[in-house]
């Protein structure tokens, strides 16, 4: 008994299935008795070759895979495509001004649904059982204005090439109000439940830090990288859609532990309460009618031989869609940089050095989802 | 005013009777008296477990805005029954390689020290099963053989990550009843006796006639062993947010994971008898026990020891883990000084009030 | 600093970096660099160090090889739905897989090139970049940039899994995304354009 209990390296397979691995990731974690000194991500489980399924759709069909990838916040990863197919096409494509509000509007309503499964996700990594069901409260709200929208929660293709599907119905925007208000009330409750928690605070503060020359290097992005203290959010620096005419903060962490992680992504959803209301205050400035949701495309798509970038600052970080055009209406190749994939390579070199009970509360704070990674 | 404690005295007074008349001495009746209690105490804490089990859940469901179990019964109250039904009919499981008496006897060795420490709470006035006059050590190191029931469980099931959860749980256990003994100390200190019913009768009186005379109500070192007290019981029941070892089941697996069908039931018995105890306890020894108005001394016993572990559930579905090192940190360097500040307190208090 | 003075500081370093330019000859949306892969470390190192381009956002790989006739595919195997052509295992090889496409791609665009692409960044000045470099399909491989920017490891693996392509002086070159396993095999690049797919236990 005494030998398996010496200080000789253990590996530990923290399974592919596993409630808090967020999906199915398996990690061989290499242990010296309790300290971690190696991690290697084992993924792949969720791959369903998007990239190459991609080569036999045309642009139009490729948003619904694109809902798949990252499946929490799915009009995120529409808007990303549908900004890359749109730079590809040309000036023709350009969406007309009630739909880039429309879209703006929903993309920070995924924000906020996405940062409220993360909430919830890692008050139940920390043992925190009640604000997830909180959080899911909030969250079923958004998915049923998402229903009124397009007839989705969850998987929404609701972005054409151009604009989006069909214009907001009738007590939408009314109803949006009320979310935006019920949520700001929602924001001191939280706080008290999670962000001031003692326990809580004790096991994320200082856990799992990450200075932002290593953050950089790694290509982390999104609230990962903001927690860092690098104030870099796509949505200001490199402006796209009408997010330039938009007011907001982006809130930045000191020391780059899980606790910052948790907050940045906190104080965003604030943060997207504000560019929501915004929003509704424009929408209902502006004229409603044909060809105010949709600019004038052809019906098949063919957009020049050519290759375009387009990227979004989605929930996770940098998500951008990488596509070459040889003239005909099916990409020749669709290349997807998922801010998961590349955020989770920084799991290694985050997890050295420290305790196998702090896996979890760090696996957790990098906030991935598998269909992202997998792709 | 009917206490319960008459209605069974009367229930005796008249088997001796009976017992009389067909010429069986009165020993007999004493003995099958003590096979009765022992028999009500044990069914009592074989059933206790379902009611706790059905506001566990209801009171968790409340607080997660939803609503729990609705369907089996009048708002699910016979959940629990539907529950241990199926329990029972499982398959049972004992691993190939596990030590198979070893396996077979832990659940027992769980649950038998818990029933065993039933035997000296005050569930009313005159209604205590044993009298001791050591009461409240019996408890102490009655509820301590537990542990090695954990330690068995994960032995037994031939895992490595059983025996090391089983471990983490017992080393828990064990460091925090310390701080639960040396919190008792006080009381006993001011109770002047280690028995449960002098304990619970040092508390009838009332100051000013409006104030109880609960230790609890002993400033200041009544709330701080209150306190202390109530801590290291959430921590010897493994709850939240002491529950590290069982939850990391995440990581590594808890004692109780081999175990199925009618074993399994009898850990999820012992872990909320033992809550129940846990809170029995505190309720006599600083809440008055059974002391209350006008309605008898059962029912506000019961209604204290109750709110007690309506609290342990509170705490529960409200606070995040500690994490294991963080739990041990807090037993050694913060409960472990105040109780001697406490016993320290206490121990002026008492030779004031000789003096 | 904008995109032309950025080309030509590359192209003051390397003369045989050109700038792709767009069918009408004017300046692509984002710069676009395309060297010759020897080069492609030395001018990756002069982008990250003495450019300052911190940020590389992706490396993929474009297989340039074009569609190869115009049957049209069947949608009674789920496979043809994904425009992959398969062949049960053990019987003769197949050819390579048809795509329907409807209209003609673009003249001269399709020959037998892989095309690395590198999306790098700066975070300091603000300049995005293209660069991209020709490889060949009949070896591909090409150095790794894996020392530069540690989150290379990953796309470069992932690139690697997909295609083929050998990374050098990679510090772990092994399969990403797909099963450990398929390394044991010939041929199980999905992403190139004649990958003929043999069924195996997955499917």
């Amino acid at each position: 008994m005494t030998e398996a209990l010496k200080t000789e390296e253990m590996t530990l397979n923290l399974g592919p299935q596993h409630p808090s691995t967020h999906g199915v990731l398996r990690v061989i974690l290499k242990l010296d008795g309790e300290v971690i000194t190696s991690a290697d991500p084992d993924m792949g489980y969720l791959h369903r070759g998007i990239e190459k399924l991609a080569e036999a759709r045309d642009y139009t069909q490729i948003i619904v895979l694109t809902d798949r990838m990252d499946y929490v916040s799915s009009m995120l990863n529409n808007f990303a495509y549908c900004l890359a197919v749109e730079k590809l096409s040309g000036p023709q494509a350009k969406p007309p001004e009630r739909a880039e509000y429309i879209r703006v509007l929903v993309a920070e309503l995924q924000r906020i649904a996405s940062h409220l499964l993360f909430f919830g996700t890692y008050g139940i990594d920390i043992g925190a059982l009640t604000p997830f069901l909180y959080a899911f409260r909030e969250r079923e709200m958004i998915l049923d204005l998402f229903e009124m929208v397009c007839g989705a929660r969850l998987t929404v293709s609701y972005f054409r090439i151009g604009g989006v599907y069909n214009d907001l119905p009738p007590g939408f925007l009314e109803k949006v109000q009320d979310f935006c208000g019920w949520m700001k009330g929602r924001f001191p409750e939280y706080q008290d439940l999670l962000s001031d928690n003692v326990i809580f605070k004790d096991r994320t503060k200082n856990i799992g830090i990450l200075n932002k020359e290593k953050a950089i290097a790694f290509g982390v992005s999104g609230p990962n990288l903001r927690a860092t203290g690098f104030k870099y959010d796509i949505r200001k620096n490199e402006p796209y859609s009408v997010y330039d005419k938009l007011e907001f903060d982006v809130p930045v962490g000191t020391t780059g532990d899980c606790w910052d992680r948790y907050h940045v992504r906190f104080e965003e959803m604030r943060q997207s309460v504000k560019i929501t209301e915004q929003c509704i205050e424009k929408l209902r400035a502006l004229p409603t009618g044909p060809g105010t949701t949709l600019a004038k495309m052809p019906k098949i798509l063919k957009p020049p031989a050519g290759d375009a970038y387009g990227h979004v600052e989605s929930s996770r970080g940098d998500l951008g869609f990488y596509l070459v055009s040889d003239g005909t209406e099916i990409p020749h190749r669709m290349k997807t940089r998922r801010p998961s994939f590349v955020n989770l390579g920084i799991l290694p070199e985050l997890l050295k050095g420290w305790k196998v009970a702090d896996v979890i509360a760090i696996l957790g704070s990098i906030d991935i989802v598998l269909g992202e990674v997998d792709c | 005013m009917l206490e319960l404690a008459d209605i069974f005295s009367m229930i005796y007074e008249f088997a001796k009777e009976q017992a009389a008349l067909y010429g069986i001495s009165p020993r007999v009746v004493n003995i099958g008296r003590m096979v009765v209690i022992t028999g009500m105490v044990t069914g009592l804490v074989s059933l206790l477990p379902i009611f706790l089990v059905w506001m566990e859940r209801k009171v968790s469901a409340h607080i997660q805005s939803r609503l729990g179990p609705m369907r089996v019964g009048f708002h699910g109250a016979l959940q629990t029954i539907a529950d241990g039904i199926k329990l029972f009919l499982k398959e049972d499981i004992v691993p190939r390689e596990a030590d198979r008496w070893v396996h077979r006897l832990a659940p027992l060795v769980v649950v038998v020290p818990t029933i065993m420490a039933f035997a000296i709470v005050p569930f009313g006035s005159r209604l205590i099963p044993v009298d001791l006059n050591i009461g409240i050590l019996y408890f102490l190191s009655v509820s301590s053989l537990g542990v090695v029931g954990i330690i068995m469980a994960g032995w037994g099931s031939n895992n490595k990550y059983t025996l090391l959860g089983g471990l983490r749980s017992a080393a828990q256990i064990v460091s925090y009843e310390i701080p639960r003994a040396l919190s008792i100390l006080p009381v006993v200190m001011l109770a002047g006796s280690l028995q449960m019913s002098a304990i619970v009768s040092a508390q009838e009186l009332k100051w000013f006639g409006i104030l109880p005379k609960w230790f609890i109500f002993y400033f200041p070192v009544g709330p701080i062993a209150f306190l202390i007290f109530l801590t290291a019981s959430i921590a010897e029941c493994n709850r939240t947010p002491f529950d590290l070892p069982e939850a990391e089941s995440e990581l590594v697996a808890g004692f109780s994971t081999e175990y199925s069908g009618l074993k399994f039931a009898f850990f999820f018995l012992a872990e909320f008898a033992n809550m129940f105890l846990g809170c029995a306890i505190a309720t006599a020894l600083f809440l008055g026990g059974g002391s209350g108005p006008v309605l008898p001394s059962t029912f506000w016993f019961l209604a204290k020891t109750l709110f007690l572990v309506f609290l342990f559930m509170l705490i529960r579905w409200t606070v995040p883990r500690l994490r294991v090192d963080r739990l041990m940190t807090f037993n050694w360097k913060v409960l472990l000084p105040w109780c001697f500040v406490n016993i320290f307190l206490a121990s002026l208090v008492v030779l004031g009030s000789i003096s | 600093m904008n995109a032309s003075q950025i080309a030509e500081k590359i192209r003051e370093r390397f003369p045989r970096a050109e700038e792709i330019r767009r069918a009408d000859n004017l300046p692509a949306e984002t710069l676009s660099v395309r060297v010759a892969a020897a080069e492609i470390l030395d001018v990756c190192r002069f982008l990250r160090f003495e450019l300052k381009f911190d940020y590389l956002s992706f490396v993929t790989a474009v297989d340039w090889k074009g569609q190869v006739g115009d049957e049209s595919f069947t949608h009674d195997d789920p496979w043809a739905l994904a425009g992959v052509k398969t062949q049960p295992a053990g019987e003769a090889e197949a050819g390579p897989m048809p795509i329907a496409k409807r209209g003609q791609a673009a003249p001269g665009l399709y020959h037998d090139v892989f095309e690395m692409v590198y999306h790098l960044y700066s975070y300091e000045t603000g300049a995005k970049l293209f660069l991209k470099t020709e490889i060949s399909r009949e070896n591909p491989q090409v150095d790794s940039v894996a020392t530069l920017w540690p989150t290379a490891n990953w796309h470069e693996r992932e690139t690697y899994d997909f295609f083929g392509i050998k990374f050098l002086g990679h510090p772990d070159l092994r399969r990403i995304l797909l099963p450990w396993e398929w390394d044991k095999e010939e041929g199980k690049w999905p992403l190139r354009k004649d990958y003929i797919h043999k069924r195996d236990i997955y499917d």
